[in-house]
């Protein structure tokens, strides 16, 4: 199995590859960024990508995915990453594509669930179905994964108003609704705004 | 100049309440008794008395006497009422000896009536008594009328250049609150959060660890309520700065009230003087003494008197509207006629003396007695005048002061809300970076965590936005070596803006990110051609993609990206045909602008 990384994380690229080269995958390709990996798709020709979706600035490991399989419309994706959701890094995120694999870092025991996935992917056996694990993410809108990723950032509601061309009135509001969802409530100890954007950290897998 | 005070209940500047007044009075009577018996002897001096007994030369003295001392009473306390100084007072006491020698003219032209009619003693006494009293009745109120509206309108003049220049210092008020607001926001407050800056970071340091609203840095929210409060003085202390006293020139010539045109104003809409029907009044007492002549033909000669004067008063009301100095031209007639028709009707009479004194006499006191009329009217409408616009003077005032005071409640509320939405937003974020630092045992994340939350408490007016340093092209050509791989690019950069380095540039980088994400991620793009170039000092951003055309766009995150970067100045062009979307933007640069801007449709 020709395998390519796409990680911007150093340090997590090279454990990735060592794990995965010790446990008998020996034809792994290394990017740390989407061009990079665009590039060594052309000449590696792998079959399956394992991907982070949060690639720094730019595209993100979705939008690599699309484009690896506008090239090769048979090459396996897995995404291995922190996000709870990937909409949580840009609400306007296209889907997945049909039949990838969405991993979470924090809820992958072993290496040998990662080569399950790698395995249960290649010639594309899901390209049809929709993303294997879609069915767990959050049932947030746009407009929700949008704003708590605003709060995270430090955005006033006035800010966030000005960003998403609303009201004040209605942010306050579709805040509040955000927080019910996420089942934040009103404490007399702590801001609902630290609540949430400590929330998004969890859920970003930042913490 | 006077001191102003902030309250806007305090901005009259003369206390006028009574009891303050009553305080001030201190009404000198000697001086109404000195010149009473002054004006007495004078006239005993002057006048032919043809009296006889002393019982004829005490009633003549105590009717003189009544009548200059009333004269001088009325004007006393008038001018005490009015607190007249300077040059009031000087128009007060040449009025009281101008009205002095009028009234003696008077009694003069009485006595030389009562002479020429050959009189016994007895009689004349009575008709200088009756005289005497009708005249001071007559003359008093109308000069006294005429000398309080001057001094009144002069007060009212000086009121109103108070209020007229306190508008102009809460202009000013207003337009420093605005440089104020920007100034402190920037810098003011900044500087005193540095002074205490390590206290402050060490309280938010305190506050981090609980993540407690309660427990955020209540010391700038104090620094901020102190310097609004030094705002406040400021503008307190500007209605006193001697700068402001340049505007007294300008606010009297704003006035533009002379007393010329009130006379004019008074002349023009006024047809019956009320003067002319006291005079009908005075006729019908005296005629009938002077010429021994029976009631009835008296009532008949003075009816015709009344309707000629009031006739001839019609016409010239309606005249009157013709112009001002037709309007003069015109009174000048009606005053001949007034004078001249009535004697014409005497001449009638049976024992019609020809003495041509007599109806000189007559004509000059009827003269004087209309003008001082004419003249008492110019001053009632011209201080309504002033009256009407002090009113408007006040109501703008208070109009201002509120606006004023709405503009200070806003910079209230704006530094509330900036303290409460934006610093403490931020604060709230690098308490998380600072968090997850500690939790990561990060010394340097925790550095540079701190290093932040002090940046922000320094400047808490600090956006949250990108520098970019570099010059347009490396910025644009760095936003497309990201999408690499994933699409073919074709940048195209005009030799003149390559090296451009202007604030625009944040947000034409922007706004190439976010084309060439929508190009990609909605369009399914595969090649997309960036061409920047400069055309009348505009810089124009085209986006070329052949895709399939993204009409989220138009709503979405990237409307209101490049809403803000452009403002507005950019649409979106889908030609089906040949699968091509073109986005064209257009950006102000902030060199300064030559030629005229062109439409989209010319590019």
């Amino acid at each position: 199995m020709k395998l390519l990384i796409v990680e911007d994380d150093s340090m997590m690229l090279q454990a990735l590859s060592s794990g995965l080269i010790a446990n008998g995958i020996s034809d792994v390709e290394l990017a740390d960024s989407a061009s990079l990996a665009m590039q060594k798709f052309r000449t590696f020709k792998p079959d399956v990508s394992l991907i982070d979706i949060e690639l720094r600035q730019g595209p993100t490991g979705v939008d690599v995915s699309h484009a690896m399989r506008k090239l090769d419309v048979n090459v396996g994706i897995v995404f291995l990453t922190s996000l709870a959701d990937p909409r949580l890094v840009n609400s306007r995120i296209p889907e997945l594509p049909a039949g990838s694999i969405y991993l979470r870092k924090n809820s992958v025991k072993n290496l040998a669930e990662v080569i399950q996935a790698l395995n249960l992917s290649v010639g594309g056996q899901f390209k049809e179905t929709k993303s294997v694990t879609e069915d767990h993410f959050l049932d947030l809108t746009k407009a929700q994964f949008e704003i708590i990723r605003l709060i995270a950032q430090g955005h006033s509601n006035l800010e966030i108003s000005k960003i998403r061309v609303t009201t004040v009135k209605s942010t306050e509001n579709a805040i509040s609704r955000l927080a019910k969802k996420l089942g934040i409530t009103n404490s007399t100890t702590a801001s609902q705004r630290v609540l949430l954007a400590r929330k998004y950290t969890e859920l970003t897998g930042k913490v | 100049m006077s001191k102003y005070s902030w309250d806007n209940s305090s901005s009259t500047p003369q206390d006028l309440r009574p009891k303050i007044l009553l305080k001030k009075w201190n009404i000198r009577m000697e001086y109404f008794y000195i010149f009473a018996i002054l004006g007495a002897l004078v006239g005993l001096f002057v006048e032919d008395l043809g009296a006889h007994s002393f019982r004829d030369y005490s009633l003549w003295l105590i009717a003189k006497g009544l009548s200059i001392s009333g004269v001088y009473g009325f004007w006393s306390l008038i001018s005490r009422l009015l607190k007249a100084r300077g040059i009031n007072a000087i128009a007060l006491w040449t009025i009281l000896v101008i009205g002095a020698a009028g009234g003696l003219f008077q009694t003069y032209c009485l006595e030389f009536f009562i002479n020429l009619f050959y009189l016994n003693d007895s009689t004349s006494l009575q008709i200088r008594l009756i005289s005497s009293a009708i005249f001071a009745a007559i003359w008093l109120p109308a000069q006294s009328v005429t000398v309080m509206n001057f001094t009144k309108f002069r007060k009212l003049r000086l009121s109103l250049q108070e209020q007229l220049l306190e508008m102009e210092v809460i202009d000013l008020a207003r337009k420093r609150l605005r440089v104020l607001d920007e100034e402190i926001i920037s810098t003011q407050i900044g500087e005193l959060v540095s002074r205490s800056s390590s206290t402050v970071t060490r309280q938010w340091e305190d506050a981090v660890s609980g993540n407690s609203k309660e427990k955020l840095p209540e010391t700038i929210r104090a620094l901020a309520t102190d310097h609004l409060r030094v705002l406040a003085h400021e503008i307190s202390d500007l209605k006193t700065h001697p700068s402001v006293g340049k505007h007294w020139w300008s606010i009297d010539e704003r006035l533009g009230l002379t007393l010329f045109d009130a006379i004019i104003r008074s002349i023009r809409t006024r047809p019956l003087n009320p003067e002319w029907f006291v005079l009908v009044l005075v006729g019908t007492i005296e005629l009938p003494l002077l010429r021994r002549q029976d009631w009835p033909t008296s009532f008949y000669v003075l009816l015709i008197f009344a309707i000629t004067t009031y006739l001839i008063h019609l016409l010239g009301f309606w005249l009157y509207k013709l112009s001002p100095k037709e309007a003069i031209f015109v009174n000048l007639v009606v005053y001949i006629a007034n004078i001249i028709i009535p004697f014409q009707v005497i001449k009638l009479l049976p024992n019609y003396d020809s003495n041509p004194r007599y109806p000189l006499a007559f004509a000059i006191v009827l003269l004087v007695v209309s003008l001082s009329g004419h003249l008492a009217q110019a001053g009632l409408i011209r201080q309504d005048e002033l009256i009407g616009v002090e009113k408007e003077v006040l109501e703008q005032i208070r109009l201002e002061n509120a606006q004023v005071n709405l503009e200070l409640a806003r910079t209230t509320r704006k530094w509330a809300q900036h303290i409460h939405g934006n610093v403490q937003s931020r604060l709230h974020a690098y308490a998380l970076v600072l968090e997850q630092a500690q939790l990561r045992e990060d010394a340097d994340g925790i550095e540079r965590a701190i290093e932040e939350i002090r940046r922000t408490l320094l400047d808490l007016n600090l956006e949250q936005t990108q520098l970019y340093s570099n010059s347009l092209e490396k910025e644009v050509r760095a936003v497309c070596d990201l999408w690499d791989g994933l699409v073919n690019f074709n940048l195209s950069i005009d030799p003149t803006v390559k090296n451009l380095i202007d604030p625009k540039v944040a947000d034409i980088t922007k706004s190439v990110s976010e084309a060439i994400t929508n190009s990609v991620r909605h369009g399914s793009a595969e090649n997309i051609e960036v061409e920047i170039y400069l055309r009348n000092e505009i810089l124009v951003l085209k986006v070329q993609d052949d895709g399939i055309g993204f009409t989220e766009v138009k709503s979405g995150l990237g409307s209101s990206v490049f809403d803000t970067s452009t403002a507005g100045d950019w649409n979106l062009v889908r030609d089906a045909f040949n699968r091509k979307t073109l986005l064209t933007l257009q950006f102000n640069l902030a060199l300064p602008r030559v030629g005229v801007k062109p439409a989209l449709g010319e590019l």
